[in-house]
């Protein structure tokens, strides 16, 4: 694929947006491609050659109006090759990113406290990877750092709630074939039906815990440690489509998009840094209103989940392990509900 | 000639006879050592050298950016890949030039630690244990996890008009997490050190303190209900909260019209107790050289001077823009590691965000404060820096009533607008620490909210 025309999208999805309002100030598209190549030999036997091929492209307006700016933003990610950018069409994807900040500059301030929340599959999956996830990294586990220590078995939130890590998922950006010590990637259930099942783990951790391996070692680069970290993380879909979890909720908040969240295998705590959201009324979407932040203990949130959607969505992005040490990985799951405390519009 | 010099000097002439109208070479040659603590004992060391080389050229208005480490048959992928992805990039009609050369005056004093730079594994695992060992002399204290990483490093930079700039450095950071646990309860003390030497690092206090960071965050109590508050935070979480400052100031942000700040020049964006300089030279400041990654001298600006927006920092290519002098604002060096950066082109961002210190102690500044919070651990304090709205999960605060430190308290959200507390700044403690690339007191908000449960 010729740079002109990758340069070609990337003018498209910046054009889609200049035109959309004329309030939009500044545009940013970003378009990535990368190629790493893996050789890895050791003691047991393994000589492997790989390579795992990763796009992403990212696009971001910000709108601005009588002194007040506003950001929105979305992006794709995958471990494919250009055919993610050739199924998306960027004037499409241009003029969303842009109208969505258009309309932020009207958006209401987001109310505060303990509600009903319906989370978006963005927002489940960062519930999913940064709370239980962490906490599920065996090596966490080993350190006496996670509050699943004892967990197994027990139960940790309510029967609609499955979640698990599969590396295995074709074209997710958080898989591999084989983690960094050469273990091919695994489906690992974490939580079945409410109940806890178990840790991911390193070729280390299941020698410690005489277990299997789940080709969870994984590490930044050549030059660094390697951790258990996740691959796709996720909570498994049900049956509810958006409409019936809306209009099942009489009161309560629509919370759409993460921008970021933190880890807590300690404390369990959750907090999410949602980009905006919609009041919900007696079974109706209401008015938009600004980013807000969530947070709560995880388990009492996941013990809260009534109600879950049909459609499973997977978003990429970066982890690290505590502050760094940086790894592609997805989560996703589909719109749950459950009750969160909202602040910081 | 060092060799660094001689390497970026035959870098420079290979790019301009294949044809490049400027180039800028960046080498980085670094020696880096890391400890891993897991479960209170070494579990990992490591002893890492690498050279970098980072080279950007232009073809008239084309700007093409190649890295590598550095061998024989690199250096000319290097070369040839720049030009190769200058000439399939579009013009970018907002490039004028790289930064020219000038004399580079003054002095320096705190980059460089000899000792650091000679320390061995053995004695970095020492003191890593040093920590370890204190903290774990409090009942229910463990360390589950730790990490001391240091480097010394050499960096040359030079440019077809004249730049020619040599850099020597030592930094070291150290992350520590400890854990209380009795019975079913559990809580976190996190404990992160900068320094550019490791001297100046006292590992046995690091470990009393998180120890007792540990303790009271397993002793708070969940926050309930919903109060306007006055918080007092510690630097070591200010410094998430205050990137919104470098964002609103930094000309890149003000070119793409994405600062709050833009049309702020000379107006009040903050309370009078606030001044905020970038000091390129701090001592001891992550960051501190006598030029920046692009070869411009720094220096100590003022960017808000007792609550007033005085200036923005500029790269070349931002101040090309603008039609200003750089300010000795263009980076490359990260604050935790200094391996990879030659690899990165150069980011309009601080040298070192410096907040003038008050004159009292953070328990002058409690007693003072009728309802509030003191603000020890987020979760990750972070901020919208284009809206400036924030809500960090508190971690690990105390409670202030009527001037005297309460109890303990988690699973809450600090909450409200970054932009508008900076006018509500109210007090600003006398001791300061040095946090990433910056050097921060204490400083106390008021008019924020503090959210619990029900």
């Amino acid at each position: 694929m010729d740079t002109e025309e990758k340069l070609g999208f990337i003018r498209a999805l910046d054009s889609a947006q200049a035109k959309t309002d004329k309030r939009i100030v500044n545009r940013t598209s970003n378009y990535v491609e990368s190629v790493r190549n893996y050789e890895l030999v050791n003691s047991f036997g393994s000589e492997l050659q790989w390579n795992e091929i990763r796009t992403a492209f990212f696009a971001s307006s910000v709108a601005s109006e009588a002194g007040k700016l506003e950001l929105n933003m979305d992006r794709k990610y995958g471990t494919v090759g250009y055919e993610l950018v050739k199924e998306t069409d960027p004037n499409e994807f241009g003029h969303k990113v842009a109208k969505g900040a258009a309309e932020l500059l009207s958006a209401a301030k987001p109310p505060s406290g303990f509600m009903n929340v319906i989370v978006d599959p963005d927002i489940a999956g960062l519930l999913a990877h940064e709370v239980m996830g962490h906490a599920s990294e065996a090596d966490e586990v080993l350190r006496q750092r996670s509050f699943l220590s004892n967990a197994v078995g027990k139960r940790v939130g309510s029967e609609l709630v499955t979640m698990v890590d599969d590396g295995t998922i074709e074209q997710a950006w958080g898989s591999i074939p084989f983690d960094a010590e050469g273990t091919p990637s695994s489906r690992t259930v974490i939580i079945e039906n409410g109940v806890y099942k178990g840790f991911m783990h390193s070729l280390e951790t299941a020698g410690e815990f005489h277990a299997k391996p789940t080709g969870n070692g994984r590490a930044q680069d050549y030059n660094r440690r390697v951790f258990v970290r996740m691959t796709n993380t996720f909570f498994e879909p049900q049956d509810s489509t958006l409409d019936e979890i809306i209009g099942d909720t009489k009161e309560g908040l629509l919370a759409v998009q993460m921008m970021s969240g933190m880890e807590d295998p300690v404390g369990g705590g959750f907090q999410a840094r949602v980009l905006k959201g919609y009041l919900v009324k007696n079974g109706q979407k209401k008015d938009l209103v600004r980013g807000f932040t969530l947070t709560g203990k995880a388990l009492d949130i996941l013990k809260t989940v009534d109600i879950v959607g049909k459609d499973l969505t997977l978003s990429g992005g970066t982890c690290g392990k505590g502050e760094e040490d940086w790894i592609p990985v997805t989560s996703g799951g589909p719109y749950m509900r459950a009750k969160i405390i909202v602040g910081g519009g | 000639m060092s060799s660094l010099e001689s390497l970026a000097s035959t870098v420079l002439k290979k790019a301009e006879r294949l044809g490049a109208s400027q180039a800028e070479v960046f080498i980085l040659k670094t020696h880096g050592r890391s400890v891993y603590i897991e479960s209170s004992k070494p579990r990992v060391a490591d002893d890492k050298s690498e050279t970098g080389l980072g080279l950007k050229v232009c073809l008239g208005k084309r700007v093409g950016f190649s890295s590598g480490t550095v061998n024989k048959t690199s250096v000319d992928e290097i070369v040839n890949e720049a030009l190769s992805i200058a000439r399939t990039t579009q013009e970018d009609p907002n490039f004028k030039s790289f930064p020219g050369g000038g004399k580079i005056s003054g002095r320096l004093e705190g980059a460089y630690s000899e000792e650091t730079s000679q320390i061995g594994l053995e004695e970095v695992v020492a003191k890593a244990m040093d920590t370890v060992k204190a903290a774990e002399k409090t009942r229910n204290v463990k360390m589950p996890l730790g990490m001391i990483r240091l480097a010394d490093y050499s960096l040359h930079v030079v440019n077809s008009l004249g730049v020619n700039f040599s850099h020597k450095g030592t930094m070291v950071f150290s992350y520590f997490k400890s854990k209380a646990a009795v019975g079913e309860s559990a809580g976190e003390g996190i404990e992160k050190e900068w320094s550019t030497s490791i001297s100046k690092l006292d590992f046995e206090k690091m470990g009393n303190s998180i120890a007792e960071k540990a303790i009271a965050t397993m002793k708070a109590e969940s926050f309930k209900g919903e109060k306007n508050v006055k918080a007092l935070i510690v630097p070591v979480e200010l410094e998430g909260l205050l990137s919104a400052v470098e964002f609103a100031t930094s000309a890149e942000q003000v070119n793409k019209k994405r600062s709050p700040w833009s049309n702020q020049m000379g107006a009040k964006v903050a309370s009078d107790k606030l001044t905020v300089w970038d000091d390129g030279r701090h001592p001891g400041g992550i960051r501190s050289a006598l030029a920046d990654d692009e070869g411009v001298e720094t220096s100590k600006k003022a960017i808000i001077d007792r609550g007033k927006l005085q200036s923005y920092i500029y790269d070349s290519y931002n101040a090309n823009i603008t039609g200003v002098k750089a300010t000795g604002n263009g980076f490359r060096r990260g604050t935790r590691s200094i391996e990879g950066a030659f690899a990165f082109p150069t980011m309009c961002t601080y040298a070192n965000l410096v907040v003038k210190p008050g004159n009292k102690s953070l328990d002058d500044i409690v007693s003072q404060i009728d309802q509030g919070v003191l603000v020890e651990t987020f979760a990750s304090p972070e901020v919208n820096a284009i809206t400036g709205g924030f809500g960090c999960e508190v971690r690990n605060a105390t409670l202030i009533d009527d001037g005297q430190l309460t109890k303990h308290v988690k699973h809450a959200l600090l909450t409200g607008n970054l932009y508008e507390a900076l006018k509500n700044v109210f007090d600003i403690g006398a001791e300061t620490k040095i946090v990433e690339n910056t050097v921060l007191p204490p400083i106390a908000f008021s008019n924020v909210t503090l959210v619990g449960q029900k």
